[in-house]
């Protein structure tokens, strides 16, 4: 069972579901990879060893039948409320108090068989996109420890990555699920605004906050997305929009024959890629867009210079919010925020009330821009989600709180747009430069388009092994004398 | 961080607009955070001068909703 972490999440619900097997011996074969990755990369936060060996105890004498993912190990960013347990944010000074005890995300995936294994780390409050934290340590990049891993849900797409869970949960204010995910080689869904329950989760931008599922598949992000997915009437922000069966969906398009994507037109502006985005990771994306024309794909020139005004707003928005969220905190608690996180608290001080509704107010004016043009004549857009691969962690750790934000602004402007008009988009591996590190890149599509952005990152998935590649080894933890 | 040189009433702004906040800064950090946010805050107010009166906070969730412009 050494490989047990790179079987497709569908082969090991089967194996749990006929017996061939157990949950305990899943959740420690997960364990003892997990310990090995926490050692070498810093992703948890808490491995909560024994507790998930109690819970696959538990699930062995439960019927696997009606749980989707019985047995089935997983981890989450430290950010939901849960078990009377509050997170901590990945932030050692400072708590924010929440209302809410648990976390409705939680509570799908515990109903639906899943085993936590523990919380995941994370740049100080989701407030960054590195994922350097003095705190708990910075989670360090499985292909190369000496790079960052991205952030925010730096742990998530780190344990991911290594092999440590099949699958993790993350958030994504403006970027933080692609950002990693792209960083790590792993596939990363932000969906749409509304589509998975956020009741629980501690809040960064309230118009922004979208739960995201992070593992190594689009196939494996769709059986986790439809048991997560739905309405939830305890949450304000949760959307009337029915989670369809997504797995067995994918899996019905991809047989129906050589041109799986036929029919769907991909939006392209080279213009803009060229602008925000390395040589390699541009020839990246021009590759994997003719992977998909090979695959029956149309592809479409759109212009996508309206990203950088949403940039703007999305940047002001975010400001107002976090200050609301934290303002109050942070001036009496101001030295017991890490110097990155204190550094953009202090640049959103900045936004007013006015500033506030007039963002609120271009969220509408940009999405009905953004579905008269560029998606209403591309079915997916093709973009940058990050302008190189992982930066080297002393690039963007040497001491300047100002270094540290301009390191995290560069990996959000291709991200944060798609947050500000709450479209769904998927980051998705596209190679290895010649260092060996991986490329990735995002699909962005309309609201509720979750499936057709799975099926082409699935139909993708099916003819190139990218996202199925193997980072080094961690290292062994040495046995207790 | 914007290319944009701060001038020095963004200095000035950004350093009442964190005493008005109650947060202490430095003239140094007031320079900083100024080459930061005075041209931000400058771009978004020319772009959000496209909205018309009529266009609503709530509009939004409506389209997204909706998922279509039409």
């Amino acid at each position: 069972m050494s490989d047990l972490w790179a079987w497709p999440l569908a082969e090991l619900v089967a194996a749990l579901r006929d017996g061939r097997l157990t949950p305990a011996e899943v959740v420690e074969a997960f364990l003892a990879r997990a310990e090995a990755a926490d050692e070498m990369l810093a992703c948890f936060i808490e491995l909560r060893s024994e507790q998930a060996r109690v819970a696959a105890r538990d699930c062995s004498r439960l019927p696997a039948d009606g749980r989707a993912l019985h047995g089935v190990p997983f981890a989450h960013k430290d950010v939901f409320a849960g078990d009377g347990v509050a997170p901590s944010s990945a932030a050692k000074g400072v708590r924010l108090r929440l209302r809410a005890a648990r976390s409705a995300v939680l509570d799908r995936l515990g109903a639906a068989g899943a085993i936590s294994l523990g919380t995941l780390n994370l740049d100080p409050f989701g407030y960054a996109a590195t994922g350097v934290n003095p705190d708990y340590g910075t989670t360090r990049n499985p292909w190369d420890p000496a790079r960052i891993a991205g952030g925010s849900s730096s742990g998530a797409a780190a344990a991911v990555a290594a092999g440590a869970v099949p699958f993790a949960i993350g958030s994504d204010t403006g970027g933080s699920v692609r950002i990693p995910a792209t960083l790590c080689g792993v596939t990363g869904l932000k969906p749409t605004l509304g589509r998975i329950p956020k009741g629980g989760l501690v809040p960064l931008a309230y118009s922004q906050d979208t739960l995201g599922i992070i593992a190594r598949s689009a196939l494996d992000v769709a059986l986790v997305l439809e048991q997560v997915a739905g309405y939830d009437p305890l949450d304000p922000s949760s959307a009337e929009v029915d989670a369809p069966p997504f797995h067995a969906r994918i899996e019905r398009a991809l047989d129906a024959g050589p041109a799986p994507l036929a029919g769907l037109r991909v939006g392209v502006d080279d213009v803009y890629v060229a602008q925000h985005a390395s040589a390699d990771i541009a020839a990246g994306i021009r590759d994997a867009v003719a992977r998909m024309e090979a695959l029956g794909a149309t592809v479409v020139d759109v212009a996508l210079d309206c990203l950088e005004r949403y940039d703007v707003v999305a940047t002001v928005l975010t400001w107002a919010e976090v200050a609301a969220v934290h303002g109050p905190t942070f001036l009496r608690d101001r030295d017991r925020y890490a110097p990155a996180t204190r550094a953009r608290l202090e640049l959103a001080l900045a936004a007013d009330g006015a500033d506030h509704v007039n963002a609120l107010r271009y969220q509408g004016y940009a999405l009905r821009e953004f579905l008269d043009g560029p998606l209403g004549s591309a079915d997916v857009l093709a973009v940058p989600a990050a302008p190189s691969v992982a930066p080297l962690l002393a690039s963007v750790d040497h001491g300047s709180e100002v270094d540290a934000v301009s390191a995290s602004v560069a990996l959000l402007r291709l991200n944060r747009p798609f947050n500000l008009i709450g479209v769904p988009a998927l980051a998705v591996p596209m190679g290895f430069d010649a260092l060996g590190l991986p490329m990735g890149f995002q699909l962005v599509g309309r609201p509720w388009a979750e499936e057709t952005l799975l099926t082409t990152a699935a139909a993708l998935q099916q003819v190139t092994s990218w996202h199925a590649a193997r980072p080094p080894e961690p290292q062994p933890v040495p046995a207790s004398p | 961080m914007s290319d944009e040189a701060p001038t020095a009433l963004d200095e000035a702004w950004v350093a009442s607009l964190a005493r008005a906040r109650g947060l202490p800064l430095s003239r140094e950090r007031a320079v900083e955070l100024a080459a930061e946010v005075a041209p931000t805050l400058a771009r978004f107010r020319a772009v959000v001068d496209a909205l018309s009166a009529d266009d609503d906070m709530y509009e939004f969730r409506r389209l997204l909703q909706r998922g279509t412009a039409a």
